[in-house]
Parts: C-alpha cells; sequence; structure tokens
C-alpha cells in the first residue's frame, strides 16, 4: 500500500467508473497492488449497482406528459380583458356626453322665443335623454362582458391561475450558467 | 449524452422561443418534460411535487427567456432553474422537518420486474427504500452533482455550468457523494 498511490486512485476512481480515463494501466497496476483500493472499487460499484436497481432513471409514467399539458394550457395567450372592458366603458360614456352635449345645445338654439324658459326645460329633458342612453350603453357593453365571461370559462383560461412569474430571483445566476 | 445537432436546433428553437416565438417555446417544453421531470423527480422523490416543480420551471423558464442571452446554453439555464427549484424545496422541507422521502412509498408492485416472487419484490422494495434513504441526507449540491453525472450522463464542465462552478468543485462534490454512497450502501458487498 503505497500513500500517494491510493490519493491517486482516489482522484482518479470516478473517471474510471464512468469510464473517462484515457490511460487506465497505472490504475489497474495499483488495483492489483492493493488489496484497499481494489475494495473501495468494488464498494463503490456496489452501491451504484443498488442505486441503478432503484429505478431512478426516469419520472414515473405520466409525469411529463402532465408537465406539458399543464405549461401548455397555461402559455396560451389570454385576452387582456380589463384594460380593454374599462377603455371601452369610458369611450362610451363619453361619446354620449358629447351626443348629448351637442343635441342640448341644438335643442337650445332652435327652442321657442322665450330663452330662459325653453332653455332650462331642454337642458332637463336633454338631460334625461343622455341619462337613458347612457344607461343602455351600459346594459348593452355588461352583456356583452357576461358573453366573454362565459367564453373565457369555457376556454379554462381564469386569470387567478396565472402563475406569479419573479423576473428577479435568481436571473443573476442563471444568466451565468 | 447529446449531439451537436440537438443542440443547434435547442439553440435554433430557444432563438425563436426569446423572440416571441410561442410555438418554439411550445416545442421546447415537449422536447424537455422528460429530462426535466426526471432531474427534478431524481431530487425530491414525490410524483407530485414533481410535476409542480418541473411546471413551475417551465413557466419561470417562459417568463424569462427574453433575457437569455446564450441561446447555445438554453439546456444548461433551463436546468439551472430546475435545480434552483428542486433545492428549495428540498430545503423548505428539511426545514420544516419533513423528509423527502414519500418517493419510498411506492407500491411494491411497481418496483419489481413482472413474474418476480413476492419475497424478491419485498427485498428490491426495501433496497430501494434504503437507497432513496441514503440519497435524500446527501447534502443538495452533492446531490445535484451526483444526479447530473450519474443519471443524465453530464460532464463535469456540463455540471459546473449549469452549477455556476468550477470543475474542481463538482470533482469534489462527485468524490463526496460517491464516498457516501459506499459508506452507507456498502454494507451489502459480501453478499455479491
Amino acid at each position: 500500500m503505497n500513500d500517494d498511490a491510493c490519493r491517486g486512485f482516489r482522484e482518479r476512481l470516478t473517471a474510471y467508473i464512468y469510464g473517462e480515463l484515457a490511460d487506465t494501466t497505472d490504475f489497474e497496476h495499483h488495483l492489483a497492488d492493493c488489496p484497499a483500493c481494489r475494495q473501495e472499487l468494488e464498494a463503490t460499484r456496489h452501491a451504484l449497482a443498488m442505486v441503478d436497481r432503484a429505478g431512478l432513471d426516469d419520472a414515473p409514467d405520466g409525469i411529463a406528459d402532465a408537465v406539458v399539458s399543464g405549461v401548455l394550457s397555461k402559455l396560451r395567450p389570454t385576452p387582456k380583458r380589463p384594460a380593454t372592458r374599462w377603455l371601452n366603458r369610458v369611450a362610451a360614456v363619453a361619446a354620449c356626453l358629447l351626443v348629448g352635449t351637442i343635441g342640448t345645445w341644438i335643442f337650445v338654439r332652435t327652442s321657442g322665443s322665450d330663452p330662459a324658459t325653453n332653455s332650462g326645460r331642454g337642458l332637463g329633458l336633454a338631460a334625461r335623454a343622455v341619462s337613458a342612453e347612457g344607461q343602455s350603453v351600459l346594459r348593452l357593453l355588461d352583456e356583452l362582458e357576461a358573453e366573454d365571461d362565459i367564453l373565457v370559462q369555457l376556454l379554462g383560461e381564469k386569470e387567478t391561475e396565472q402563475p406569479h412569474i419573479d423576473p428577479n430571483r435568481d436571473q443573476k445566476g442563471e444568466e451565468s450558467a | 449524452m447529446r449531439g451537436k445537432t440537438d443542440e443547434e436546433n435547442d439553440a435554433a428553437l430557444a432563438e425563436r422561443a426569446r423572440n416571441g416565438d410561442s410555438e418554439a417555446l411550445g416545442e421546447l417544453v415537449v422536447r424537455y418534460a422528460p429530462q426535466v421531470s426526471a432531474l427534478v423527480y431524481q431530487h425530491v422523490g414525490d410524483p407530485e411535487v414533481t410535476r409542480d416543480i418541473s411546471q413551475t420551471t417551465f413557466l419561470k423558464a417562459c417568463g424569462r427567456i427574453s433575457g437569455l442571452h446564450d441561446v447555445q446554453r438554453f439546456r444548461a439555464w433551463l436546468f439551472r432553474i430546475a435545480i434552483n427549484e428542486s433545492v428549495e424545496h428540498i430545503r423548505r422541507e428539511r426545514a420544516q422537518k419533513r423528509t423527502a422521502l414519500r418517493i419510498a412509498r411506492v407500491p411494491i408492485d411497481d418496483v419489481a420486474e413482472p413474474g418476480e416472487r413476492p419475497i424478491d419484490r419485498l427485498i428490491a422494495a426495501e433496497e430501494r427504500e434504503r437507497v432513496i434513504g441514503v440519497l435524500d441526507r446527501l447534502p443538495p449540491r452533492q446531490r445535484s452533482v451526483f444526479v447530473m453525472r450519474h443519471f443524465h450522463g453530464m460532464s463535469n464542465q456540463e455540471i459546473a455550468d449549469i452549477l455556476a462552478c468550477s470543475t474542481s468543485t463538482v470533482k469534489a462534490n462527485m468524490s463526496y457523494a460517491l464516498k457516501w454512497l459506499r459508506e452507507k450502501l456498502a454494507g451489502d458487498v459480501d453478499h455479491e
């Protein structure tokens, strides 16, 4: 038994076991002379054979498929609903106000000879008309959104299920990999 | 081991995915799901946890791929995310005093070969449980090195790339892992 030779053996043991040692002559020569290192090699091979028999080569059947379907279902494009909804609402209300204002102005300008009386009554009528029109538009938008929700549910795209992805975590380390 | 063509295809897909091509992203998920699932399973052991961590790995990768600088290293980058997630899970489990040994609770029928005698199945299941218990007590970094080297046939350099460390560190971790396995499992040497 030679301490230096045994140290050299241990340094090259992994490469030898995995068939990556270019020249095995010295290694095997030492093995022939050193029972302790021979036993170490035998014990290592035995342990690795036990690991191989444990059947850990792959994940259990079906896991990879489940991963694929789970990931792909979450990667499907999701309609950007909230922003569009509010934009639609604001645009509709703004349009109603614009139409109402123009209508009021025209009504006041073209109504009877007593501007003071008629303009007050005209403003009230116009305001009611604008309000009714606005309510109709909002009801219509609500109905459209309800239909949108049903479609989204059918597609299984619930926003609450979207994963939280923290872009900063481990970024540095992963980029350097 | 992987060939140059695979890497080139992966790089081309990763390049497309980085530029927002969802079809390429989907292809990468399909291509790597078996490897990532196996890698995670070899770390955490539990099928359900494996599925969750693998999905999280891919979703994180998809969310960050626009920031991937070197598409040639997509695989190393993806594996690193998977290992980080797995090791984080192991540490959390250990911190909560719960071991990750649920892998050992699989039915015996799933372990034994068809036609084996019940006693052989029992022995196989016990051996499997013992191996997993020994692996589970390896420090996470050494376990990662051993898993990548032994099960995935990666070189020291590839592992060093993934773990962002030197090849000397990889070699030292692998030697320690083999020593650990040898010491904990060598009691049966004389039986062979």
